[in-house]
């Protein structure tokens, strides 16, 4: 299999190896959705990068999705300091520590190194906005964007436009092959990369 | 960065021209990458102040759309194959470029900048 199948955004919709998407609409929204895209499936891995839920819940959250704990590797952020023992977990002290989250991602990929595929997740764009200027994250990004293409692995990185500027917004959609925002009655897909 | 981070002695032949390749190929990108960013922020002060359908219909935006997409294939092509060691080499870069403004500000960068940053303005310095 070369693509990432994910239910729950639309109907039988797969992203190609390399591929990042943002996800954009209301918090509450996009961490749901964030959360049915990169549950992995088979053999594959995720690697979840969270600045608002505590790692506890991100776990219990893939759990309830079908996820085993060995396929789990997330890196938190947030003040939250509950012990998860179902999946491994790295504690930063800062959304805007953006060199400790490219150590213990580079750190995690290593530990899942006999996997060919993995899912990243990033929740959000918007609260790490609040600790690095639009300037910083977009070069981030951009990096963060190319680690995940050399890997064959499928990013999705969560945004709510109504907290920022439109500019902002526009300049960070930008690093995206693809785009799924809140429609009318569901999610609209815009871009390259996927295929529905 | 320290040239000799990414080195262990003694230094083998085609190790060290491999590095340099490599210095070279990040050098090129954050190059690129400079101009990217300000193509994309004159393509987002566009998509900021005129509607969808103007836009669509505008031979200037339509030409830098293009420009961008070339600007991403050369992107592409001056740093392929990004690994682990590397990138966390140069998130640490960006980040001390990032730390002279304003980190650990709070929200207002945000706002900050949005300003002065009006259509047509010349802001794309690679031309």
């Amino acid at each position: 299999v070369t693509v990432y199948r994910v239910d729950g955004l639309a109907d039988g919709v797969s992203f190609d190896r390399g591929t990042s998407l943002l996800l954009t609409g209301a918090t509450a929204e996009t961490e749901a959705r964030l959360l049915d895209a990169v549950a992995p499936v088979d053999d594959e891995k995720c690697i979840v990068i969270t600045t608002n839920m505590g790692a506890d819940r991100i776990a219990s959250e893939l759990h309830d999705r079908g996820v085993d704990s060995d396929q789990i590797g997330i890196i938190d952020c947030t003040s939250h300091d509950a012990t998860v023992e179902d999946a491994t977990v790295r504690h930063l002290n800062s959304p805007g520590d953006l060199t400790g989250i490219s150590l213990e991602f580079a750190k995690l990929v290593e530990e899942f190194e006999d996997t060919a595929r993995a899912r990243v997740g990033f929740a959000s764009i918007s609260t790490a906005l609040m600790y690095a200027e639009t300037r910083t994250m977009f070069r981030f990004l951009h990096v963060f964007t190319a680690r995940i293409r050399s890997g064959d692995m499928f990013g999705v990185f969560a945004m709510d436009p109504e907290m920022h500027e439109d500019q902002a917004y526009n300049t960070i959609r930008a690093v995206f092959d693809c785009e799924a925002g809140s429609a009318n009655d569901g999610v609209e897909l815009r871009g390259t990369g996927f295929h529905q | 960065m320290g040239f000799d981070d990414y080195l262990t002695k003694p230094v083998e032949r085609d190790e060290l021209l491999q590095t340099v390749e490599r210095l070279l190929g990040r050098s090129e990108f954050a190059d690129l990458e400079q101009e990217m960013y300000a193509l994309v922020s004159k393509q987002a002060a566009l998509r900021s102040t005129k509607p969808e359908e103007e836009l669509a219909e505008s031979e200037e935006f339509a030409e830098l759309e293009e420009r961008i997409a070339n600007l991403r294939s050369d992107i592409d092509a001056a740093l392929p194959g990004v690994e682990s060691d590397e990138f966390v080499a140069m998130v640490r870069d960006i980040e001390a470029d990032g730390d002279v403004g304003s980190r650990e500000q709070g929200q207002s960068q945000a706002t900050e900048e949005g300003k002065g940053m009006g259509v047509g303005k010349d802001d794309d310095g690679g031309e």
